[in-house]
């Protein structure tokens, strides 16, 4: 069973300009009575998430809407258990798996089946559950004996059949998905599609962060839609959508 | 203080980040789970080493190559400087040569052991101590290619230390465990302030010198207190006696067993507070 339970989180993001990315300029502020840091402004931080609580239980497939910097990639980080709230309980069920950049953790000098081991290993697989899986990753990217080569010399169409067919031979609990996924070919992106919609499909919780309408109604049932790290509406995707048009448009 | 719960995962890797508890509890974890991915951490240095040299024949061969050609130049010249017969100082250079270049590769590397690997840690989940010991990992494999050096050397000037060379490895083993606390420390600060990096390199850039690797303790017989009191004297001094043949000083391992406790406590301390804002400052 997959859940997600969010109590009270707060996410704070410091930003640094370059001054405070410096020892020294700290070190020569702190020694001259504070007199230079405050030409400089204080310490900044970024809300990105504000007094968010937030139930997804087991068959949910969520979509977050929202502008840029709304806090939809946040949320999703701090679900994957990269970002640590600076407030709040988090509870998460299940096993997790996450698609936020495609190209992760592919290496340019190495083959296609090198790549697949590389990359299934940082998705957390033993060597052995990856040589169980190499050949039907092989074949779900289409790239045949191209896999033998350095993906450096691959187009970048086929660097991200690759990625792709690595990222969903996985069987997760809950599956977080960042925008949608890049280019290639219009045949492949036919077949991707069967294959993105098998993966999503399979898990048993979804939430997706897009731009993209069309993805949000195919993919999902429920949306949230996000304004300056609060939840502002959480309901059908349909009528999140449509508020959320009427309020921008 | 934000606390996070976790089921257990089978497909994707086991979240250590987080978990109930307080700060040392969760960076006890994260370590706990850390060295237990070994085959993960080995593989990640291995990769870090054969990256650079993927086009190149020699590879990482390359290094050990120019150190060789240094050793074999600074030998030469110096050893008619100092007027110490070459056989006697070549292999004293060699072996000075190649500790220090793990000693304070290490302590650069650490620097970097975050904020190098920050694409990685904003897209995975995976505990953060993976990346200090993959740097410990490809510092050894660095250092075991600079190995071949030692064993030319050894060859060309017939010595062998007997026994004694047993010694190495608890040698490299403290050493080993010191650059993992370097990178809890420094792998943060760096990740914070990004000008750190370059004032440590200056600093291991002095601490070479002020170091018996180009010259000899026994040299400064007055000063002995000068080399006494350096630190990393005492890390080349366990390691070197051994390869060399020499008296082997359980002072200097009692320097380092102490160093290390000492190292592993503020390592520990410092990464458990700072543990969960490094995924915002890389």
């Amino acid at each position: 069973m997959a859940a997600i339970r969010m109590e009270h989180v707060t996410v704070e993001i410091p930003i640094f300009n370059a001054k405070e990315r410096s020892l020294r300029s700290n070190i020569v502020s702190a020694a001259t009575g504070g007199r230079i840091k405050s030409e400089g402004g204080k310490k900044r931080n970024v809300r990105a998430i504000d007094d968010l609580n937030l139930h997804l239980e087991n068959g949910t497939r969520v979509g977050l809407i929202g502008h840029n910097g709304a806090g939809k990639s946040t949320i999703l980080r701090v679900i994957a258990g990269i970002y640590e709230p600076t407030a709040g309980t988090v509870d998460v069920q299940g096993s997790v798996a996450t698609m936020f950049d495609i190209g992760f953790g592919m290496d340019e000098d190495a083959t296609g089946w090198e790549n697949i081991n590389l990359r299934g290993r940082i998705l957390g697989h033993s060597p052995r559950e990856i040589k169980a899986r190499a050949n039907d990753i092989a074949e779900a990217s289409e790239l045949g004996e191209y896999l033998d080569m350095p993906i450096r010399t691959y187009s970048s169409g086929m660097t991200t059949r690759l990625a792709f067919a690595i990222s969903t031979s996985i069987d997760p609990d809950i599956l977080l998905v960042d925008e949608g996924i890049g280019a290639g070919d219009a045949a492949f992106l036919a077949r991707a599609k069967v294959r993105m919609q098998q993966f999503v499909g399979g898990a048993n919780l979804l939430v997706v962060a897009s731009h993209s309408d069309d993805l949000l109604r195919e993919w999902c049932t429920t949306g949230i839609w996000m304004e300056h790290g609060k939840m502002r509406m959480h309901g059908e995707i349909e009528d999140v959508l449509r508020a959320y048009h009427d309020a921008v448009d | 203080m934000a606390e996070i719960k976790r089921g257990v995962s089978s497909a994707v890797p086991v979240n250590s980040r987080y978990g109930a508890g307080g700060v040392i509890a969760k960076a006890f974890r994260d370590m706990k789970d850390g060295l237990a991915m070994v085959s993960l951490w080995s593989f990640l240095g291995w990769r870090h080493v054969a990256r650079n040299y993927s086009r190149s024949v020699l590879g990482p061969l390359w290094l050990t190559l120019s150190m060789g050609v240094m050793v074999l130049s600074l030998g030469l010249l110096y050893s008619q400087i100092y007027k110490i017969n070459v056989a006697e100082y070549l292999p004293f250079l060699a072996v000075g040569f190649i500790l220090w270049n793990l000693i304070g590769g290490s302590i650069t590397e650490s620097c970097h052991v975050f904020s190098g690997s920050g694409h990685f840690i904003r897209q995975t989940n995976l505990p953060l101590t993976i990346y200090s010991l993959r740097t410990v990992c490809t510092q050894l494999i660095i250092f075991a290619h600079n190995f071949i050096i030692y064993i030319v050397v050894a060859l060309i000037f017939q010595i062998w230390p007997g026994p004694v060379i047993l010694l190495l490895l608890p040698a490299l083993l403290i050493i080993a465990i010191n650059c993992l606390f370097a990178g809890m420390i420094l792998g943060p600060l760096c990740a914070r302030y990004r000008d750190v990096p370059l004032i440590i390199a200056s600093l291991v850039q002095v601490a070479f010198f002020l170091t018996p690797i180009l010259w000899r303790a026994d040299l400064l017989p007055e000063r002995a207190y000068f080399v006494r009191f350096n630190p990393f004297y005492h890390f080349l001094e366990i390691a070197r006696a051994p390869l060399l043949g020499g008296p082997i000083h359980i002072s200097s391992w009692i320097v380092c067993l102490m160093i290390t406790a000492v190292h592993g406590t503020v390592a520990f301390w410092i990464f458990a507070r700072v543990r969960s804002r490094i995924a915002y400052w890389v």
